[in-house]
């Protein structure tokens, strides 16, 4: 059986790797790139994740970048009102990249993303 | 002049041939040409491009003229089929006849939402998803999302959408929020309550592939929709002095401009406009 959200919530582990998290999912990424590619050494391919959390046995990594549910790429989309959708969740959006990330978790069950998905025209 | 059923009302027999109809157009490969149509044209409306089936006026002309496509694929196989309705207001659950093993089948299994019953079920060995976003082969449902629970939308829902007398509102998109049944009926618009209504909710409801772009992979995507083009017919019976807006191009300067379909202008891909959609008189009528 699946935990229900309230009782996960308390068990999940995040992970910030930077103070300004927070302020970045609020989507002041733009502005706060410089400082993140200057705390990173030069040679790092894939950057850190600013959130990485394990969601009910998921990995869930949170970048500038993109979202990435046990290292598959989900497809990330905007709406008008600057909330998120995603390649799971078309009729349903979300505040932050996590809510969006842990939604399409709950969605999937055990099945995971592909590595290439078809993309909108 | 066909006719398109309640789902409830369907005998056995006309359930076994329109089921049949499907899988003859999987097999065929036509059906996933249609869900890459429906993934393709899915636009979100901060993107600056052309929005054509969602998040915008033409949700109801695009989708029927989608649906007639369909109902064409499915006719040249048996000309006797029509896509049926689903009232999801009146048959409300997940063990209604609709989702039994004869029709569409169930919901999907625990672990990975995998639909086990009816015709669709990927042991049957006939439907195999070729476009999807995830791993899963087979087609995945999670009926009433009984790990969050979600219920289908109420009549009082429906009716709050079908009142507004007006078609559509600015800035045409998910935002609409001062009133417009489109946006209503959609269910982007919302009470502060209840953040999703009515057709949206329909597509969390069902779950598994109905929550994401390549929903079309359900059939239950058919009769979902065919039941919200029915329901523009009742809009417009209510409404006799509304019409679809916007009548004409947005002015320069708007910033939808170019990004939502006016009434006489084309809906990719298709050259028809919501004009030729106003209307499905002599072609099919709803019992
Ligand atoms: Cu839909």
């Amino acid at each position: 059986m699946y935990a229900t959200p309230a009782s996960a919530a308390l068990t999940r582990r995040t992970v910030l790797r930077t103070a300004f998290t927070a302020a970045v999912l609020a989507g002041t990424a733009a502005a706060l790139a410089p400082v993140l590619r200057a705390r990173r050494p030069r040679q790092t391919l894939t950057p850190a994740p600013l959130v990485e959390e394990t969601y009910r046995g998921r990995n869930i990594a949170v970048d500038h970048a993109g979202v990435r549910i046990d290292g598959r790429p989900l497809h990330v989309m905007r709406r008008a009102d600057g909330s998120y959708l995603s390649g799971i969740n078309h009729f349903q959006s979300f505040g932050t990249r996590l809510e969006l990330a842990r939604a399409a978790v709950d969605e999937l069950g055990t099945t995971q993303l592909a590595f290439a998905a078809p993309h909108h025209g | 002049m066909y006719t398109r059923q309640n789902q409830k009302n369907l005998t056995s027999a006309q359930k076994k041939r329109f089921t049949a109809a499907v899988l003859e157009l999987k097999r065929t490969g036509a059906y996933d040409d249609l869900v890459r149509t429906h993934d393709k044209y899915f636009v979100p409306d901060r993107d600056s491009k052309l929005r054509v089936g969602h998040m915008s006026p033409s949700f109801f002309p695009w989708h029927r003229r989608y649906l007639l496509q369909f109902e064409r694929l499915l006719q040249a196989v048996d000309p006797g089929v029509s896509v049926p309705y689903w009232d999801w207001t009146a048959d409300n659950s997940p063990v209604s006849s609709l989702w039994a093993e004869d029709f569409l089948g169930g919901t999907g299994r625990e672990g990975d939402r995998r639909v086990m019953t009816g015709p669709f079920a990927h042991e049957k060995g006939n439907w195999e998803i070729t476009v999807g976003i995830t791993e899963a082969r087979f087609l995945t449902r999670n009926l009433g999302r009984p790990q969050n629970p979600i219920a289908l939308p109420t009549a009082a829902e429906l009716q709050w959408a079908l009142d507004d007398p007006t078609y559509d509102t600015s800035p045409w998109d998910s935002t609409a929020q001062g009133g417009g049944f489109r946006n209503k009926l959609e269910g982007w618009a919302a009470p502060r309550s209840e953040r999703w209504r009515n057709h949206n909710k329909v597509h969390q409801w069902i779950g598994g592939h109905m929550t994401g772009g390549t929903a079309p992979n359900d059939p239950a995507f058919w009769l979902h929709h065919a039941f919200v083009d029915l329901l523009w017919d009742r809009w417009q019976l209510r409404h006799p002095g509304s019409g679809y807006l916007p009548a004409a191009p947005l002015a320069l300067g708007d910033l939808q401009r170019g990004r939502v379909i006016a009434l006489d202008e084309p809906m990719p891909p298709w050259d028809l406009t919501p004009r030729d959609m106003l209307s499905h008189q002599g072609l099919y009528r709803y019992e």
